[in-house]
């Protein structure tokens, strides 16, 4: 086709979509104008296409090059990625993925109990290994028979505390998560280190005789922030897996699809890990009896695991 | 030999068993999108970390100052205190989510260097892709330069991950400077190269201006003496105008900016 014509038999289709694409960011298109629109896009990336391949680099292909990547911009959305209603993600959403990714769930559990153990024969040998771990002079106040906990809130009010707790420990999660990235080695770094401090650091306190004060003052928080480290380290080996063993997809449909699945469970457990931040900020340094402290950590663990196995999460069209 | 295989070969373009077919929209026809390599997004990073930097003290100064001017008592310090925490946490966790939600990929640093965030198939990022993509920036700003470099779209840890492209935005439509008239025989690259010689003329220094428009005049009479006798309209002297009006340059674009408007401009 000749250059003018095809400029001129094809150019009020470009007026149409250019001015169909106004309408429709000002909100003013109808049902019918929608289908029109995609008629013309259709149109315009065809032509694209023609333009590309005989008139490379003239006016008629750049303004089909601006109009389509405006076009596709304003029109193509990722199916299945529509940010879901709060009580779908609840309901459905969160305990269905959750459960799609036990087994790397199960994986982190194991390599983090694997650390704990690891760190704990370290710490059995040498005592000082703790003080990796912990602040410096800890392990001198430990042989008076205090512990680091003791003081936290001499310093700081407890919503500080809380506040800062509850930075961390989201920080802790997104970088578990963000680790499965780069094949799930920042996951595991996340898992090794958090595993060995716990062995490590229970172990000591054992050692100088000061185990159930910690076990006190972690009865709270403990349980569920182990729990919470697991899961979002779970999340990013998923991606990881999904990097190394890419199967017939591409490598990046893989990851693209892990990364939406394992954004799900980061997010359901964001709530919990700032409710934890407070409650490790208030509860835990607290004179609360031990039972008391006990009763709710256990009870936000089981609401958290209650939420994730008891919810019936139906397939999505089901 | 009439049945050389080498002559039925498809151009490179077409080649069906190519290892990266590049963007394909609908009907798989290829997308050609201008994405954004490592110095735009570098830059684009950069501007865009001055803003946090000066946002997050901007934001501790004015909670402490308020905790300091109100806070009589010690209760009004600490909620001041946990504010400044919280919102210097939005800041650095939130910036780039923020803005790439509600700006439609883009960031102030991005609108600045005139990049923009899409799906890997040059539409609108979803908010999980972009919450993905912000979520594996912490191991990106060890990595990602690299990243950028080495990816044939130069794709970064993050975008990998959210199925995510940074691109150029379009050129602005004042680009597309059309001409209305051209030699018999002219092929498409041959009117593309007078378009382009066209666009470039009014960037130039006068004197070249007028010395490669009467250079292009001399070779288009070479080629074809009676298609520049035809070209309508009065001749000038000024070889720049004279080619304006031989080649008929219009522009594309019904506004701003369009060879007629130059032409009555200059005259």
């Amino acid at each position: 086709m000749d250059y003018r014509r095809f400029a001129e038999l094809r150019g009020p289709l470009w007026d149409e979509l250019e001015q169909g694409l106004e309408r429709g960011a000002a909100g003013r298109l109808d049902y019918l104008a929608l289908e029109r629109l995609s008629l013309l896009y259709r149109q315009a990336l065809h032509d694209h296409s023609i333009a590309r391949a005989r008139f490379a680099g003239t006016a008629v292909a750049r303004r089909l090059q601006r109009l389509v990547a405006e076009a596709t911009h304003r029109l193509q959305r990722d199916s299945g990625d529509e940010v879901p209603t709060l009580s779908r993600f609840v309901g459905r959403i969160f305990p269905r993925t959750f459960r799609r990714l036990l087994p790397e769930i199960g994986v982190a559990a194991a390599v983090f109990a694997a650390a704990a153990l690891l760190g704990a024969m370290l710490a059995a040998a040498e005592p000082a290994v703790a003080s990796l771990f912990l602040p410096p002079g800890a392990i001198d106040n430990l042989r008076q028979g205090q512990l680091w906990t003791d003081t936290i809130l001499d310093d700081n009010p407890a919503a500080i505390i809380a506040s800062l707790i509850g930075l961390n420990n989201l920080k802790v999660l997104f970088t578990a998560f963000a680790g499965g990235a780069v094949a799930g080695l920042g996951a595991l770094y996340v898992l090794l280190l958090n595993g060995l401090m716990l062995g490590a650091v229970f172990v000591t306190t054992a050692h100088y005789g000061l185990d159930g004060r910690l076990g006190e003052f972690i009865a709270a928080h403990g349980p569920l922030e182990l729990t919470l480290i697991m899961v979002s380290a779970g999340a990013g080996l998923h991606v990881g897996r999904e990097l190394i063993f890419a199967g017939d997809l591409p490598r990046g449909e893989r990851m693209r699809r892990a990364g939406r699945e394992s954004l799900v469970v980061l997010l359901g457990c964001v709530p919990f890990i700032l409710l934890l931040g407070v409650v490790e900020g208030f509860v835990s340094p607290s004179e609360l009896p031990l039972p008391f402290k006990l009763a709710i950590g256990l009870s936000i663990e089981a609401v958290f695991l209650g939420w994730t196995f008891l919810s019936p999460g139906p397939e999505e069209g089901s | 030999m009439a049945n050389d295989p080498r002559e039925s070969r498809p151009p490179a373009d077409l080649d069906l068993f190519e290892q990266d077919p590049g963007i394909l929209g609908i009907d798989n026809v290829r997308l050609e999108l201008p994405v954004a390599g490592i110095g735009s997004r570098m830059l684009a990073v950069a501007l865009d970390q001055i803003a946090i930097v000066v946002s997050a003290v901007l934001w501790a100064v004015l909670c402490l100052s308020a905790g300091a001017l109100f806070g009589s008592s010690g209760t009004i310090m600490v909620v001041m205190m946990v504010l400044a925490l919280v919102g210097l946490l939005l800041i650095d966790f939130g910036y780039f989510t923020f803005f790439e939600i509600r700006m439609g990929g883009r960031t102030p640093g991005k609108s600045a260097v005139g990049l923009r965030t899409v799906n890997s198939l040059g539409g609108q990022a979803s908010p999980a892709a972009i919450i993905v993509r912000n979520s594996v920036r912490i191991f990106d700003y060890l990595a990602g330069a690299l990243m950028v470099m080495l990816d044939r779209r130069h794709r970064r840890l993050g975008d990998l991950v959210a199925g995510t492209l940074v691109i150029h935005d379009p050129p602005p439509a004042e680009d597309e400077l059309q001409i209305g008239r051209w030699p018999s025989g002219f092929t498409g690259r041959e009117i593309a190269l007078a378009e382009q010689l066209m666009r470039r003329i009014p960037r130039l220094l006068p004197e070249r201006a007028r010395l490669l428009a009467g250079q292009f005049l001399a070779a288009l009479g070479r080629r074809d003496p009676a298609f520049v006798e035809a070209a309508p309209g009065a001749a000038h002297e000024d070889p720049v105008f004279e080619l304006w009006r031989v080649l008929g340059v219009k522009a594309a674009a019904p506004a701003g900016g369009t060879g007629a408007g130059r032409e009555e401009g200059r005259s």
